[in-house]
């Protein structure tokens, strides 16, 4: 499901960034991986498509 | 005077023979060595260490800063840079080198110039008459690598005679008299060459100068540079005859010794133009610079435009008139090319008032008011008016009708009084009749006629005084599509709001390009000029326009008057939804663009596991 949602570049920089966030801060990571920096660790999770995220466009488009 | 000849020991006490010995064998110039001698006796007289100490430290300051004769200094890079000056040229007995057919003349420059004005067809250029220079006739001029060269004389100009001229005396003894706007070329701090007004010269400053200079003569000897020159080149003692090669040496530098200003005794000051860079050589070997690419700011002086930031300021600020209103005014067809044609527009736009078309007089005894009309003013401003009596009747009955009095005219003449004899309202009368404007636009005080090249080819331009831009738009010959006015307003007024929108991205950018400034980007300026016609109307950016007028309290509170804007809103009751970019910044908040927009959800627990 996730991965047919198609993101704008605002809104998977906001969502990675969220996410690191959440991971600096010591949120269980949801994928394995070797990288050791949240951002990375993000983006590579963004990619796998497992993030509990949705973006609510309501008024606009 | 010759240096063995100098005694510095009888003429300073401290001096003794073995100083002077070591001050002599130094390079320095006898100025330098006196004031070396000089301070030596004012201190009471120094050992030899110290002398040889301060004579050689004065040797190498000197030697590092001075450009020795004859020496290549320097690429000459004085090129045209426009000269506000309306003239710049020499007088009628300044001496001149010339060379025609190999041999060396030295020629007072007007009785030359004089000359061939009265065999050959001059052409008037801004009030300076221009004919071509004598057919193979050269002079001495300086090459941009600094070498002096003779080069064709290309034209030669002369025109009247200003009150003032300089008179420069260099310390070699060489003297140059010259218009102040005559422009010399001089070396600045760093050592480049550049351009620079007669008038700017100071006592001290640098000429560069051709040969050397023979004080008694009173002329330059060009001959030892020719055979110098010859000898280097080609190892050959040149005889007089072999001037072919046209390089004669380089130039050296000669400091200015006094500048007085003198009174020109004849009638005309004159000027030579050079192929290349525009310099010439007078008689005592100074070298000279001229420009004839700035006549067009000679004779007629420019309209006087607001530029730069005041410019700018107007601009944004959508002033109801500039500080200089002023029109371009392209023309149609045979208008644009014809003198005569274009003249014809020029007449039907500038305001044409009494003082310009003869002579005012009043007559006390009789009461009245008598105008002697000059026929010739007539019929150069009516052109397309045959009979120069139907236009005196048409100005009589213009006075008539503008100050409501009966006119009586016979030929050129027109007299009219007041009803009742009273000297106030005679006086009254002429007051009013200077008013008047017998033809042309009341608002355009003055037209500039200007031959351009433009994208339809050659043809005049108008520059104008003033500016009423739906007048000049209705008149015959007068390309309308091409016609503009610095006034947005008025541009909105007669074209509308896209025209203004035009107009404002031309002149702003105008405005930047002649400071400068040509690489900011349009985009930008068009990004101004929709905000200000973004309602249809002209509406300036500061506090009582754009910026004055956002929704936003704290939008405005940002720009100016902080206090009182917060003032009024908490008076008013208003309330900001922070919706603007200002608004988020003020209170710290992400603003809603890009990353700051997106409104992110969390779904916990749904999360965890791909599925």
């Amino acid at each position: 499901m996730m991965s047919t949602q198609r993101y704008n570049r605002y809104e998977k920089a906001r969502i990675i960034g969220a996410r690191a966030l959440q991971i600096a801060h010591g949120a269980p990571v949801l994928i394995e991986t070797d990288q050791t920096q949240p951002i990375l660790i993000a983006a590579e999770e963004y990619d796998a498509g497992v993030l509990p995220f949705t973006v609510n466009r309501g008024q606009h488009t | 005077m010759s240096e063995t000849q100098y005694h510095a020991t009888d003429r300073f006490e401290f001096v003794d023979e073995d100083v002077e010995l070591l001050v002599e064998d130094t390079d320095l110039p006898r100025r330098l060595k006196n004031e070396l001698y000089e301070t030596i006796d004012d201190r009471g007289g120094m050992d030899l260490e110290a002398v040889e100490e301060v004579a050689s430290a004065v040797e190498s300051r000197y030697v590092n800063t001075r450009v020795d004769p004859l020496d290549p200094v320097g690429t000459v890079s004085a090129q045209s840079i426009g000269e506000p000056g309306t003239q710049m040229s020499v007088p009628y007995d300044e001496k001149v080198l010339v060379r025609r057919d190999g041999e060396t003349d030295v020629t007072e420059i007007g009785s030359l110039i004089d000359g061939l004005m009265a065999v050959r067809e001059s052409a008037d250029v801004d009030g300076h008459e221009v004919t071509s220079g004598p057919e193979g006739m050269e002079v001495l001029s300086l090459r941009a690598d600094e070498r002096v060269e003779w080069k064709p004389l290309e034209q030669v100009s002369r025109h009247e005679a200003p009150e003032e001229l300089l008179r420069f005396e260099l310390e070699s003894g060489r003297s140059i008299r010259a218009t102040k706007a005559h422009s010399f070329v001089v070396q600045d701090d760093s050592g480049d060459i550049v351009p620079i007004a007669g008038d700017e010269l100071a006592v001290g400053d640098e000429l560069p100068v051709a040969g050397e200079y023979d004080a008694r003569a009173g002329e330059a000897d060009v001959s030892t540079l020719e055979a110098e020159t010859a000898l280097t080149d080609g190892g050959v003692v040149a005889s007089k005859a072999s001037q072919q090669s046209s390089i004669v040496g380089t130039a050296s530098w000669d400091r200015i010794e006094s500048i007085e200003t003198v009174e020109p005794d004849h009638e005309y000051v004159y000027d030579f133009s050079v192929a290349g860079l525009e310099t010439f050589t007078t008689a005592q070997g100074v070298v000279t610079h001229n420009t004839m690419n700035t006549f067009h700011y000679a004779g007629v002086a420019e309209i006087d435009v607001t530029q730069g930031l005041p410019r700018l300021i107007e601009l944004v600020d959508a002033r109801k008139t500039p500080d200089t209103p002023m029109m371009t005014v392209h023309l149609e067809d045979e208008y644009a090319t014809e003198r005569e044609r274009a003249h014809e527009v020029v007449w039907k736009i500038e305001a044409t008032k009494i003082l310009a078309l003869g002579d005012i007089s009043t007559n006390v005894a009789d009461m009245l008011v008598q105008i002697d009309l000059n026929p010739d003013t007539l019929a150069e401003r009516w052109p397309t008016v045959d009979d120069v009596e139907a236009v005196a009747e048409e100005i009589a009955s213009t006075i008539e009708s503008a100050l409501g009095v009966q006119t009586r005219q016979s030929g050129m003449l027109i007299e009219f009084g007041p009803e009742e004899p009273s000297y106030r309202d005679l006086l009254q009368l002429v007051e009013d009749l200077r008013e008047i404007v017998f033809k042309g636009i009341e608002d355009v005080s003055r037209v500039v006629i200007r031959k351009e090249e433009t994208e339809k080819g050659e043809e005049f331009v108008l520059y104008t005084e003033g500016s009423a831009l739906g007048d000049v738009l209705d008149i015959e010959g007068v390309d309308a599509s091409r016609a503009t006015c610095n006034n947005i307003h008025e541009i909105y007024r007669n074209l509308g709001v896209e025209a203004a929108r035009e107009a404002i991205i031309d002149e702003t950018m105008n405005t930047l390009e002649e400071q400068g400034l040509d690489d900011v980007n349009v985009r930008h300026l068009m990004l101004v000029a929709d905000i200000m016609t973004n309602d249809g109307e002209i509406e300036s950016i500061g506090r009582h326009g754009i910026s004055g007028s956002k929704d936003s309290v704290l939008a405005r509170a940002a720009f100016e008057v902080t206090v009182s804007h917060l003032l009024d809103a908490a008076i008013h009751g208003e309330v900001d939804g922070l919706d603007g970019v200002t608004e988020n910044v003020i209170v710290g908040k992400p603003i809603k663009l890009g990353t700051g927009d997106v409104d992110l959800r969390m779904n916990p627990g749904k999360g965890g596991s791909t599925d």
